[in-house]
């Protein structure tokens, strides 16, 4: 008997509670490679049979979510439609879970381009308000430790004005991408839009 | 008499709570405060100097109370002492009044990571395999720290059949053996009277009379069939019943703190929090009057 096999067992399960209980339906159930005894995988079915394992379930997702919502609060806004989706395919791809809203949100942050591309989208608001939250946190850092005069290049393939604003439904693209600069200015943060003779 | 205060969130200053309303301590979460890049990095905390700050300038109004929630200390996978030691110095560095965790198990290591936050509680199978483990970690715990530590009763969602102890007789062993006390949340206790039909009276009576140290009450909601913890408002006419029975049967009472989570101030308000500070006042007023503060 494993406590520790238990819960990497719990760990797994949770994240699809009705797919789980099905496969250990099976008399000769196993949870991956994990050594867990008969009365442990009985336990497990209890638990996958629970009602309570809806609110398991349902408390995972929102709490996998809010490190990402709480960093990344504009590009959450702009995925809003396809939030759940996107929030399926984050967790059935990350089994490295944090609640550290930094890490896991970099993590997201390099995750959601690849997302989106796989149904051909390389431009996306979603995208450049991700670019633009994570040019914050970079300028944060940045400003906090040495350099108050530090800058933040970021890219945006859409007027930077609708994409601060926050969802819409129709936005287009600009033609030429715009390159845009963060800087902290008598405590604030502003964002210049590139001078295109600047150099 | 037990002090009265609120859990710090960022979302209300303490110091604008004046009068019967001026809590007489502060909690912080320590996580909150540090950054952790994680246990295969090096350096892996830091804190902002903006952190720093907000805790020193709480630190000269309030005595402040860490209430930490990443220890994860019934993982049977592994035992992140590294937390632990960033929770040493925070505490040698600031001087907490008193150091509070949960008894709960949330990071595992697996194949593909060496600690992977469950997103849930995993579900305790109370008994001697879990009863061993978190004995040895509560004495290392306070053999680190050099102090007693507070441990916190919590939700559950999905028991574990076939446990070989109830929670309360855990409860009174892990006490027994270690000295260990508990932060009672009763809003906890609440849920779990809600959600699975546990007995909050009976469970109080059957935990020792000098076990508990500190009580968090709170409020929560009802998702999808189920009762949440989740700070959503002042504790609910239930919750302050079941302070009531705790004030009469638990001696040696620290403190009685306030959770509520920030994105729900605006429904509380601030004079919302600061009722729920003077009606916490006044029922332990009431039971003092009434001799009905163990003593």
């Amino acid at each position: 008997m494993s406590l520790a096999d238990f819960q990497r067992a719990f760990a797994m399960v949770v994240t699809d509670p009705a797919t789980w209980a099905t496969r250990l339906a099976a008399p000769d159930a196993r949870v991956g490679h994990l050594e867990l005894t008969e009365r442990e995988i009985e336990r497990l079915r209890r638990i996958l049979g629970h009602r309570g394992m809806r609110a398991n379930h349902l408390l995972l997702r929102a709490n996998r979510l809010m490190p990402i919502q709480g960093a990344l609060p504009l590009t959450c806004d702009w995925l809003r439609d396809q939030m759940s989706a996107v929030l399926d395919a984050w967790l059935a791809m990350s089994n490295e879970g944090s609640v550290q809203y930094q890490r896991e949100a970099a993590r997201f942050a390099a995750w959601l381009p690849g997302f989106l591309a796989r149904d051909a989208v390389y431009s996306h608001p979603a995208l450049d308000a991700l670019r633009y939250e994570q040019g914050l946190a970079k300028l944060a850092s940045i400003a906090t430790t040495t350099d108050l005069a530090a800058e933040v290049e970021v890219r945006f393939d859409h007027d930077p004005d609708v994409v601060l604003e926050g969802w819409s439904p129709n936005t287009t693209p600009l033609g030429t991408p715009l390159i845009a600069h963060l800087r902290i200015v008598d405590a604030l943060v502003v964002l210049d839009r590139e001078d295109p003779d600047r150099g | 008499m037990p002090s009265v205060g609120i859990i710090y969130n960022g979302s209300l200053e303490p110091e604008s709570l004046t009068g019967l309303a001026r809590p007489d301590h502060v909690v912080i979460i320590p996580e909150r405060f540090w950054l952790d890049a994680g246990r295969t990095s090096q350096p892996r905390y830091h804190t902002p100097v903006g952190s720093r700050r907000v805790i020193e300038r709480l630190k000269r109004s309030f005595p402040i109370a860490a209430h930490g929630l990443g220890l994860s200390i019934a993982s049977a996978c592994f035992f992140d002492r590294e937390h632990l030691r960033e929770l040493c110095r925070f505490d040698q560095e600031l001087g907490f009044a008193w150091i509070s965790e949960h008894l709960a198990a949330f990071r595992v290591d697996h194949d593909s990571s060496p600690d992977h936050h469950a997103g849930v509680q995993v579900p305790m199978p109370w008994g001697p395999e879990l009863l061993e483990l978190v004995v040895g970690r509560v004495d290392e715990v306070q053999d680190i720290l050099g102090r007693p530590l507070l441990l916190e009763n919590g939700v559950e969602l999905t028991p574990v059949h076939d446990s070989e102890m109830s929670e309360t007789e855990f409860w009174s062993v892990l006490h027994e053996r270690t000295g260990v006390r508990m932060l009672l949340d009763l809003h906890n206790l609440h849920a779990n009277e809600l959600n699975l039909g546990v007995d909050p009276l009976a469970w109080m009576d059957a935990v020792p009379p000098g076990a508990v140290e500190e009580i968090h009450v709170a409020n929560g909601n009802w998702i999808d069939g189920t009762y949440f913890d989740s700070h959503s408002g002042r504790s609910p006419a239930r919750v302050l019943e079941l302070l009531g029975h705790a004030l009469a049967r638990f001696g040696g009472l620290r403190a009685i703190t306030f959770e509520f989570h920030e994105s729900y101030l605006p429904e509380i308000g601030t004079e919302g929090v600061a009722d729920e500070i003077r009606t916490l006042r006044t029922l332990l007023e009431q039971a003092r009057g009434s001799s009905r503060v163990a003593g």
